[in-house]
């Protein structure tokens, strides 16, 4: 069977391609152009205490710096010649106690059939336009329009909670706001689709360059050779609209996680996609197996396990079936342990077309527990007078956030739920991505994925997963360049078959500094990226380090200088 | 200065069309100088505008609710019947102009305007904005979604709809 890297070597991966990708391109500059008036916005002179790596002392200050900061990232990623300017300001938006409006963002104008333009006939958005064209083709306007609240965090408005200013992610009950500002800006750059999803429209009768790399899976067309009406049913088509984009593609097993799967053993057969966990022990291999029974606490609704459950001697050594309600998730699953479970499911009492993941933490919970939709759950509970016996597990041949395939899964609930559909991926994306519908708290400032959908829409020349055209009649490991390297060093090597390969970096010793790829590849050309550190993330020492990369019976090697 | 005041008690039934063009109209005509970046100058090199004769005209959102003037005077059109009437008291949520702008998904009524180099440009004159929306829960801990329609917005504003599937919560 292939293999994958482990999650944590995928995610490194991706994190060090990103980096190579960075330290490589030519950087963009991206300009926030300040469109706020004196002693407002972003010159806003209250007194401030530098947080969390932002220097600034005025609110003012620290709200330039997070954009500055944000527009850095995006700028070293992004190759252009032409300036990406972005007219930013903060401004009172709607707001109230408990809801507000913190911040839109969008591009100005499209461009289509400009010079250099890779498909006719297709809306761009200006900043990508002016890129491909190699010169500003509106120079009156800006690439980007941008707008934050001011208000965030006083009287009225989000009042228990507040804009966070720090870049290190460390927000508590605040509001990241380089998160939001980084997720903005990528919608700004071309993170978005301009179709009418109610009608299925194009916008102004012509396709965008990102609704050419959506694919819906019950047609098998992409988005500009569907009609209207199958463009609007592939927007709620739930897990059948998908990314087919091949840099995406490929990164996407170096970044997302094995897929927790329900598989169904007895009466039927089957497999359910569920949310996990942020308690408790995560699944595993090769999961849990059990018989399912429903949990009654005695107190109505019965089975939503708020208190402890009175049919402990059936749920003992099996897996509980709870309905979520009422109390909070590890209430639930607390009391399922106590009454022996050895596993908990979570049925929605909410109609969703995507298992959420379950918040909360409860260090003395440990059995595994998942959540699964309400349609879901309302099958489970028919076969439970049948005997109902399930496998909980992770599914290696499967990743969270992309179908059977490996194609990334865009956000198209049915029925329409808050959230922007089509311009976000499916939150069932595991680790949690930048450009989900929802911005949640455990995400760093990598952009992840993004960078990978800007490479398929042409922001970046095609690098990633793209086969060469005629490949190799050997295996071939490239010199790493940079080389010396101070930082991190791109290491390419060609594969002339699909296979397994493994590369990884040893000392003069021979002893193992850190493996870097060990995954089922495509023939083609494979880029990967070593920054210096071994496998326990600690920087090595200034040296001599060799790459190995083994492929079947073949290896090959080359030496690495690392100079700091 | 006066202004129209739609009354509550009769509301004035229009055409959707009519109606979507006059609220678009309305929105841009209201939106004035806070709507983000209108077009201040002619594109460079501008030859001619086209507009796109097969253009259909979308949906509109659940409700879309526009200012009236500057004095918080709000009015709605509803999507089923095209008429345009006054929002309810919990519809009544004083977006800015530019946010109501920023929440239209309609180009039919925008221009695509050819340069002498053969580019075709359209200005989204603020329009087709992605929008961040935070909603504290019970426990006061602030959830962060994106929305890009009226609706959606205006669910997240209502303290009954329960946080969206994408949101990770605790009970």
């Amino acid at each position: 069977m292939a293999t994958r890297p482990s999650v944590q070597l995928r995610r490194l991966l991706a994190a060090l391609a990103l980096a190579c990708l960075a330290v490589t391109a030519q950087a963009a500059t991206i300009t926030i152009v300040n469109n706020d008036g004196p002693t407002e916005g972003f010159n806003d002179p209250t007194p401030a205490a530098p947080v969390g790596g932002n220097p600034g002392t005025t609110i003012g200050q620290q709200r330039i710096n997070v954009f500055l900061y944000a527009a850095g990232i995006w700028g070293s990623i992004l190759p252009s010649d032409v300036e990406i300017r972005v007219n930013a300001q903060f401004n009172p938006l709607t707001c109230t106690a408990n809801s507000g409006v913190l911040g839109s963002c969008g591009a100005t104008s499209l461009f289509r059939d400009f010079p250099n333009a890779p498909f006719a006939a297709t809306w761009y958005t200006k900043a990508e336009a002016d890129k491909l064209a190699g010169y500003d083709l509106n120079p009156a306007s800006a690439d980007i329009n941008a707008q934050f609240n001011s208000n965030v965090g006083t009287t009225g408005c989000l009042e228990t909670s507040g804009w966070y200013y720090g870049y290190d992610n460390n927000e508590g009950t605040k509001i990241d706001l380089l998160a939001v500002v980084l997720h903005e800006l990528s919608h700004g750059l071309g993170f978005i689709c301009f179709v009418n999803l109610s009608t299925g429209a194009l916008n102004g009768g012509y396709p965008d360059i990102y609704s050419r790399f959506l694919l819906d899976a019950v047609t098998g067309l992409h988005w500009n050779e569907e009609s209207n009406a199958q463009r609007a049913a592939s927007a709620i088509s739930g897990y059948n609209t998908l990314w087919d984009g091949a840099a995406t593609k490929f990164m996407a097993p170096l970044t997302l996680n094995d897929r927790p799967v329900l598989t169904l053993n007895t009466p039927v057969a089957g497999s359910m996609n569920v949310g996990t966990a942020s308690f408790g022990p995560p699944l595993a291999y090769p999961g849990i197996t059990g018989d399912v029974v429903l949990a009654d606490d005695g107190a109505a609704p019965t089975s939503d396990a708020c208190t402890a459950l009175v049919n402990g001697g059936q749920v003992a050594g099996r897996i509980a079936l709870v309905d979520r309600g009422t109390c909070a998730f590890t209430i639930k699953v607390k009391n399922a342990q106590n009454a022996g479970a050895i596993a908990v499911i979570v049925a929605d009492n909410v109609a969703s077309s995507v298992p959420s993941g379950m918040g909360g933490s409860d260090p003395t919970i440990t059995i595994p527990s998942v959540r699964v939709t309400k349609l879901d759950g309302d099958t489970l509970k028919a076969r439970l007078a049948r005997g109902l016996n399930v496998t909980l597990r992770l599914d290696p041949a499967l990743l969270a956030g992309a179908d059977n395939l490996g194609r990334m899964l865009m956000y198209a609930p049915n029925p329409i739920e808050t959230g922007s559909s089509i311009s976000h991926w499916d939150p069932m994306a595991s680790p949690n991505l930048s450009m989900e519908p929802a911005i949640n708290s455990d995400l760093t400032t990598s952009v992840d994925l993004t960078r990978y959908l800007f490479e398929d829409i042409g922001w970046l020349p095609r690098t990633t997963g793209v086969p060469v055209a005629s490949p190799p009649s050997a295996m071939l490991l490239r010199a790493n360049t940079p080389n010396p390297f101070a930082h991190s060093t791109a290491i390419r090597f060609e594969l002339p078959r699909e296979g397994d390969a493994e590369l990884a970096v040893y000392d003069v010793s021979g002893r193992l500094v850190k493996r870097l790829v060990r995954s089922h590849l495509p023939a083609g050309s494979h880029v990967t990226v070593w920054d210096g550190t071994d496998a326990a993330g600690q920087r090595v020492p200034s040296g001599a380090y060799f790459s190995r990369l083994k492929v079947g019976e073949d290896t090959g090697s080359r030496c690495i200088v690392m100079v700091r | 200065m006066s202004r129209p005041r739609p009354s509550p008690l009769v509301p004035r039934r229009v055409p959707l069309a009519s109606a979507a063009v006059a609220v678009t109209g309305l929105a841009l005509l209201l939106a004035g100088v806070a709507v983000a970046e209108p077009s201040k100058t002619p594109p460079r090199d501008a030859v001619a505008s086209l507009t796109n004769p097969s253009a259909t005209l979308p949906a509109p959102a659940p409700l879309l609710l526009l200012p009236l003037g500057t004095s918080g005077m709000m009015v709605a059109i509803e999507p089923e019947t095209g008429a345009l009437v006054m929002p309810t008291r919990e519809q009544m949520l004083r977006l800015t102009a530019a946010e109501a702008t920023g929440l239209l998904r309609t180009s039919a009524d925008l221009a695509q305007t050819r340069l002498a180099d053969g580019t075709v440009m359209m200005d989204l004159q603020g329009r087709f904005m992605e929008f961040e929306v935070a909603r504290i829960d019970a426990r006061g801990r602030p959830h962060v979604i994106s929305v890009n329609d009226l609706g959606a917005l205006l669910r997240l504003f209502d303290p009954a709809t329960p946080l969206p599937a994408p949101c990770v919560e605790e009970e």
